[in-house]
């Protein structure tokens, strides 16, 4: 299963794909659906009917020292009801503090009291939601009073709640360059096992030694390399190709769910489903 | 809590910095890369903001639209968890804080709330429509409406909506207006009325479409006895427009 993150500036080219060029599912951003009515709900109907769904949130905030917001569950809640989702995954994050939103993903600090925080809230979050949620590695450009390592960090939060993993492998790459690390070797030491959903994008170098995630470009050879070497360490899972800007001809993203889903069934046989 | 203070505070120090841009120490940071953190979500901020207020931000120039979105975002918290409408958030923040006063751009509230309102009706959910049949040429009082459920009604100071006059020459007044979004094409449409026909309308809505009951409250109101024939006018612009979209089957 290779997918496409559904964008509202290309959405009837991706409600106009067939055949081959046909994703095996979209993905899209609850927050940017919900409550929805007229001419974006028209389209939402259409995607439902065309597309399997998958949610990738934004602002649930697991990472936040302020309380998880019960309102904002319930309403994913009801929008999970329309949408039916395969997953519902989030970021290892915070994007809210001090009971302000700030709409984008600020770097937890690594140390314990942190894990333990976190691993209490996707119990939570996973209660009131009935169902698990995906947690994934985001790129971060420092980090911010840690005393653990980004491995143990995550591994931890893993092993100690019962969540999956949605593991981006540009993160991963733009991670281990930024921090100076060997991407696998950061892979090899967390549980791999637990991976449920895989990103795949590209980034943008915005200085000699700092990478910045910003699904603006095309994915570069090594991150193609290390989603498969990462593969053949794993089961089957659905794998997202990501892009938010610097929005491409839509046959260049074609050709790159290609790719991806030829590696993929390289390492993972012709008869790749995700059960 | 299980997070600790200290681990709390760091989290609150890098939310301080993105939305002030005051650079303070932060314990096992690289300082020198901070400053992405800060330039991100403020693009994210700004581009919100301008998107949802193309003419507002226009109108004030980009000095003072830089100035109002950092103030906004400094004094503000965020409560919206949905970007997308969280800028009504600047609507509100400008009405309270007296910011057109101060500004010396006294249609500001009007002008935001308008540029808001369009984004809001365009976004409304959904819901199920009565059936109706096409109106008929000669009404009976015993009808009743089944009304575009896509809408809303308030009054301006200013014209703001008036696209071909000039905002800083615009006089100010009561003036009536109705936001409604098409049942099948999904556009946003805005349609002035005067205060006699706001009154009826929203008496229409109030009670369900009911004409009866909306005349007899619209006379009471006005001390006139009003009749099928002296709002006949009103109801087949209403109807033409997709605001009355027919009579209850
Ligand atoms: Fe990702």
């Amino acid at each position: 299963m290779v997918g496409l993150g559904f964008r509202r500036d290309i959405h009837n080219e991706i409600l106009d794909l067939d055949n081959d060029a046909k994703p095996d599912f979209v993905e899209l951003a609850p927050e940017n659906w919900m409550r929805f009515g007229g001419y974006w709900g028209s389209i939402f109907k259409k995607i439902k009917e065309k597309y399997p769904i998958i949610c990738h949130g934004l602002s649930l905030s697991i990472g936040s020292p302020d309380d998880i917001d019960d309102e904002f569950l319930d309403e994913l809640n009801l929008f999970f009801a329309k949408a039916e989702p395969l997953i519902y995954s989030e970021h290892l994050s915070y994007s809210k503090c001090d009971n302000a939103h700030i709409y984008d993903l600020l770097p937890i600090p690594f140390r314990q009291d942190a894990v333990n925080h976190i691993v209490e809230r996707i119990k939570y979050v996973q209660d009131k939601l009935e169902r698990k949620i995906a947690l994934e590695n985001v790129s971060y450009y420092s980090p911010i009073g840690a005393e653990m390592t980004e491995q143990d960090f995550l591994s931890q939060i893993l092993e100690k709640s019962d969540c999956n993993l949605l593991l981006d492998v540009n993160n991963v790459y733009v991670n281990a360059f930024n921090h100076k690390y060997d991407a696998k070797e950061f892979l090899d030491n967390i549980p791999l096992d637990r991976v449920s959903y895989i990103h795949i994008a590209g980034h943008d170098k915005v200085e000699e030694d700092l990478i910045i995630d910003t699904h603006g470009q095309d994915i570069i050879d090594p991150v193609f390399d290390l989603f498969e070497w990462t593969i053949a360490k794993i089961k089957p899972v659905p794998v997202l190709l990501e892009r938010d800007f610097n929005m491409p001809e839509i046959e260049v993203l074609i050709g790159e769910m290609n790719r991806i889903r030829q590696i993929a069934k390289s390492v993972w046989g012709d008869n790749y489903v995700v059960k | 809590m299980l997070l600790n203070k200290e681990t709390k505070d760091l989290q609150s120090k890098l939310t301080e910095y993105v939305r002030n841009g005051k650079l303070p120490l932060i314990k096992g940071a690289k300082q020198d890369k901070l400053h992405h953190y800060r330039r991100l979500v403020y693009n994210i901020i700004f581009n919100s903001l301008s998107n949802a207020y193309p003419i507002s931000s226009g109108l004030l120039g980009e000095e003072r639209w830089k100035e109002l979105v950092d103030e906004f975002f400094i004094n503000h918290n965020p409560q919206d968890p949905q970007i997308w409408s969280f800028p009504f958030e600047l609507y509100e923040y400008v009405l309270k804080s007296d910011y057109s006063l101060k500004s010396g751009k006294s249609y500001l509230n009007d002008l935001l709330f308008f540029e808001w309102i369009e984004m809001e009706v365009y976004a409304m959910e959904d819901t199920e429509i009565d059936k109706y049949i096409q109106l008929a040429k000669k009404l009976e009082i015993k009808d009743n409406f089944v009304l575009n459920p896509y809408i809303k009604m308030f009054s301006f100071e200013y014209p703001v909506f008036r696209k071909e006059e000039k905002i800083e020459e615009m006089e100010k007044g009561k003036y009536f207006i109705i936001c409604f979004r098409d049942i099948d094409t999904f556009k946003v449409h805005y349609l002035e009325v005067d205060a006699l026909s706001m009154i009826f309308i929203e008496n229409l809505y109030d009670n369900n479409g009911n004409l009866k009951i909306s005349l007899d409250l619209t006379s009471e109101l006005i001390n006139a006895e009003l009749e099928i024939k002296n709002i006949f006018p009103l109801i087949e612009v209403l109807n033409d427009k997709g605001i009355i979209l027919g009579i209850r089957e």
